[in-house]
């Protein structure tokens, strides 16, 4: 089934992190949606409104980012946002690299910011 | 903490400094502290004072903030603060306090080689070679990609939506490392939205040489709040060229028109020094196969099907088309009919219906005031006959006063516009009326 209202996919969150974001996206019209594999992910972006992929990187970073690299060259009107306290410095640089549109990883990884970053990112 | 004269000599240090740095105060006082040690020195010492150095801007009397590279075994950072005390003639004294960010984890230098992999691959995309094409503009493209690669000069491109701006980007960025192979170890490509805040650019100016990005491209430069563009000004001039990222920039502006428009003149100035335009689709339509067999894999990947080429009437109604989204919009029409495709070659069928059916109509007027009066006429008509021509009941099932009824039955010539017939007119005030 096509979906047309823009949604928040998110990767690699638990459910009570997914629901704190209900809000934020039922601000921009936007539903959530809950991807915990990376192939299931990649449906929901092909069968959904585009709107912003949430990745959070840490457990499996070649999973997560190959994840990132294949939603952003093939859904470029999708907004890939990566967050996570992995702290490498080349890391960050590696997921901008790949086509994120915003990293938040320490220092900048507080959950107030990435509610700021996704309400400037979700379709109004 | 630390602190310095206006004369940038160091009066004072506590044991905390002492501590961090190795070294004794005494050693140390009444040194002064300049940004650049002296050619050749390798003495400890020199490169702390180096680092405690004030920036300008201390020296001006504004507090402020700079993150530098630590000395020492141990990859870390200092962020220093700049607190200066200043009268009429200047800063007498700048306090310094020396914050230390550590660089986690023993794999700091370099990621697993899986990871980068990644990044090679994705970044055989944007290589040069995928600009091929024999129409002239793109000739020309060519040429001036790799004149931008070859400097370190700000670049903005500009074209239609979906003109492939940030590929071009990515390619200046992969061509700039291959002229400037190692120098600066790895360098990343980031690409800024300009919908995120100002704060989110200073940020990133901020860390990108803490997360080796090489080139910073802003996308929709012209939606910039004005506040990050006076930043953006402010950091290019200030800063020495390789404690910030190559800015490159996008815009669908016309470069001397609308954008001179939207930006501060200072960053209208150093954007502009080298400008490349990405041409319409239309422009390169003598490359449309190419670029169709091209974008089919990614397309045919997205859609979970094999593809392999299309028809002749499928790409001459492709030829056809105005592509006011250009290869995005190329993109999305493959990705679409690839879904629908069932052989390993795109049928006319396939293509979405707006294309198929030939060129698009002419431009129809959406006339809002006719269109308004034509409803409000059929809703006065319903409500009469609900009402047995009755106005004051007709008013009340539109909800408004029984004398506006008769005005706008009068406006739109309606019969019985100009009569009174019914005479209960006292009805109870609508709710909107």
């Amino acid at each position: 089934m096509l979906m047309h209202n823009a949604q928040l996919i998110t990767y690699g969150l638990d459910d009570s992190a997914a629901e704190r974001l209900q809000a934020v996206a039922r601000d921009r019209g936007a539903g959530v949606r809950v991807a915990r594999h990376a192939k299931a992910c990649l449906n929901l972006l092909r069968h959904g409104a585009a709107g912003v992929l949430l990745l959070r990187v840490g457990k499996n970073l070649e999973t997560e980012l190959g994840l990132l690299a294949q939603a952003a060259q093939q859904f470029p009107d999708t907004a890939c946002v990566v967050w996570g306290d992995a702290d490498h410095p080349r890391l960050a640089g590696l997921a901008w690299d790949l086509g994120a549109r915003a990293v938040l990883l320490p220092p900048l990884d507080d959950p107030e910011r990435l509610h700021d970053v996704l309400r400037r990112l979700l379709p109004e | 903490m630390f602190l310095v004269s206006g004369q940038r000599r160091l009066l004072y240090a506590n044991p905390a400094w002492e501590t961090l740095t190795g070294l004794s105060f005494a050693d140390a006082r009444g040194r002064a502290c300049r940004r650049r040690a002296p050619a050749g020195a390798v003495d400890l010492l020199e490169l702390v004072l180096g680092l405690i150095a004030p920036p300008a801007e201390a020296l001006r009397g504004r507090s402020c903030q700079t993150r530098r590279r630590a000395p020492g075994p141990r990859p870390a950072w200092w962020d220093i603060e700049f607190f200066p005390w200043s009268d009429a003639d200047g800063p007498l004294a700048i306090l310094g306090k020396i914050r230390v960010i550590h660089e986690a984890g023993p794999a700091h230098a370099v990621l697993p080689e899986k990871l980068l992999q990644l990044r090679t691959r994705a970044a055989a995309a944007y290589r040069l070679e995928s600009w091929h094409g024999d129409a002239p503009v793109m000739q020309r493209l060519v040429a001036q990609l790799q004149l931008a690669a070859a400097t370190r000069l700000p670049v903005l491109i500009h074209g239609p939506p979906g003109s492939g701006k940030e590929w071009a980007a990515r390619t200046i960025h992969l061509l700039g490392e291959q002229h400037r192979p190692g120098e600066q170890g790895e360098s990343f490509f980031a690409g800024f939205d300009a919908r995120l805040a100002t704060a989110a650019l200073a940020e990133l100016l901020s860390a990108a040489r803490h997360w080796h990005i090489g080139t910073l491209y802003i996308k929709d430069v012209d939606r910039l709040p004005r506040d990050a563009q006076a930043m953006l000004v402010q950091r290019l001039e200030t800063e020495s060229g390789d404690a910030l990222p190559r800015v490159l920039a996008g815009t669908t502006l016309d470069v001397e028109g609308d954008l001179r428009a939207g930006l501060v003149p200072e960053l209208h100035g150093r954007l502009t020094a080298l400008t490349i335009q990405a041409p319409p689709l239309t422009a390169r339509l003598q490359d449309l196969p190419q670029l169709v067999t091209d974008l089919l894999a990614r397309a045919g990947a997205v859609a979970g099907r094999t593809v392999r080429n299309v028809s002749p009437a499928t790409m001459e109604c492709l030829r056809q088309h105005r592509w006011p989204g250009n290869l995005a919009e190329l993109y999305r029409v493959l990705v679409q009919a690839c879904r629908r495709s069932k052989g390993d070659a795109l049928e006319l069928d396939d293509l979405p219906f707006y294309l198929r059916g030939g060129p698009a109509p002419p431009e129809q007027p959406l006339p809002l005031d006719d269109t308004l009066s034509k409803v409000e006429r059929r809703m006065i008509e319903l409500a009469l006959r609900l009402a047995a021509d009755n106005k004051s009941r007709a008013a009340e099932f539109l909800s408004i006063w029984r004398p506006r009824l008769i005005r706008r039955m009068q406006q739109l010539g309606l019969d019985g516009g100009g009569e009174d017939t019914d005479s209960a007119g006292a009805a109870a005030p609508p709710p909107n009326g």
